[in-house]
């Protein structure tokens, strides 16, 4: 089944970002919930280690947006990268079309939304109006809170420029309501990706370059491929478990970021200390799981990676020609 | 004002979530696809029941 879209380039990309984010996620969370995730703050070296590490990751972060900017801006295809993000009326007619999906008044999905459904690359566009939609919504995420993140790097520096200390509470306000916002989109696109019941627990678009993806032919086989795919005995629990943790982990984040901090976020420049309870604190718990779970699939599904580049690899070693003239090997295409 | 503000907020958020999980269970009722819709509703039931239990104490 052809599945492949991500560039290597893009795999190795997305694969730092996620655990540069993530990285901020536990460590942004540890300062806002530092009552509910007393272990967290401890476990990363107090409220200084976990500060520290929140600006080293979000220097991180900068370095990898400007790396991506560069390399939307001046490398290869990035005309066609470029056109194949853009939203088009087609992806509109796509989103009506699933709704009524939805409602049963449709049969099947338009193919701009069938990311998942199997079909060739050729058949369907890089990206549907969903994956075009995750992009949009985390980059200007990622850049607000790039920006907001800077202001509020030193809080002394900060009073100081804007003369008040509302003004400083605000960008500090504003950079966490935007990390409330977006937790519930990194959750979603784990639950997304993750547990999908073609490629449950993780999908290998993300991991494996278009380039190494298979392209057998199945001539005698009429169908996309999906239908040879076998579900896995622990997706239906698995699912389940996942699902609602996905959903408690996000109402918890939303309700403890008004009574730990004020509305929605911190109501001055310390955040945490607000009422709690004992169900709000295994409900956040439960949403910092869930995150966990994401670096543990994206771990995961680098060592799949792994195992199948060297099994590639092998393969290719064993059916290697006999070395050139010169003594050189041929070299493998990318 | 500010505690006004928070009920709606918090409503808004049980709405959502208890309303996604239902939503989700009544679409996927009547397919055929070997899960029993009793124990999804059982599940729906449970998330929505600590979703409340959760809240409640902070905003009564």
């Amino acid at each position: 089944m052809d599945h492949g879209k991500f560039t290597r380039v893009t795999t190795y990309f997305h694969s730092l970002l996620a655990l540069d984010v993530f990285l901020l996620f536990f460590t942004g969370y540890s300062v806002m919930f530092n009552d509910e995730l007393w272990w967290m703050v401890e476990f990363m070296g107090g409220n200084a280690g976990v500060l520290a590490l929140h600006r080293i990751a979000g220097f991180g972060l900068i370095v990898l947006t400007v790396f991506w900017v560069t390399l939307m801006l001046i490398g290869p295809g990035r005309r066609k990268n470029f056109k194949a993000i853009l939203m088009t009326l087609t992806d509109a007619k796509a989103f009506v079309q699933d709704v009524k999906f939805v409602l049963g008044r449709a049969d099947e999905r338009h193919p701009n939304a069938r990311q998942f459904a199997g079909y060739s690359s050729d058949e369907v566009p890089l990206l549907s109006y969903v994956g075009k939609g995750v992009i949009y919504i985390f980059t200007v995420e990622l850049v607000l809170l790039m920006v907001s993140g800077l202001l509020i790097w030193s809080k002394v520096g900060l009073a100081q420029f804007f003369q008040t200390k509302a003004a400083a509470t605000a960008f500090v306000t504003f950079h966490g309501l935007l990390g409330v916002v977006m937790v519930m989109g990194i959750m979603f696109h784990i639950y997304e990706h993750g547990f999908h019941p073609a490629f449950y627990p993780v999908e290998m678009k993300a991991f494996v370059p278009k380039s190494m993806m298979p392209h057998e032919e199945h001539e005698e086989h009429e169908g996309t491929g999906i239908e040879l795919l076998s579900l896995r005995p622990t997706w239906k629990w698995a699912v389940n478990l996942a699902g609602a943790a996905v959903v408690i982990g996000i109402v918890s984040v939303l309700v403890g970021s008004i009574f730990d901090s004020g509305y929605p976020v911190p109501a001055g420049l310390t955040p945490g200390g607000g009422p709690t309870s004992i169900l709000l604190t295994i409900g956040i718990n439960i949403g910092m799981f869930v995150l966990l779970l994401g670096v543990v699939l994206s771990t995961y599904g680098n060592v799949l990676r792994a195992r199948y580049e060297q099994q590639v690899a092998g393969d290719e070693h064993d059916s290697e020609p006999e070395a050139a003239a010169d003594g050189g090997q041929p070299r493998a295409d990318e | 004002m500010a505690g006004v503000l928070d009920l709606v907020y918090v409503a808004l958020a049980l709405l959502v979530a208890v309303g996604g999980v239902f939503t989700v269970w009544w679409i996927g009722r009547d397919l055929d696809d070997g899960i029993d819709p009793t124990s999804d509703l059982l599940r729906a039931v449970a998330v929505s029941v600590f979703l409340v239990l959760l809240a409640w104490p902070l905003v009564s």
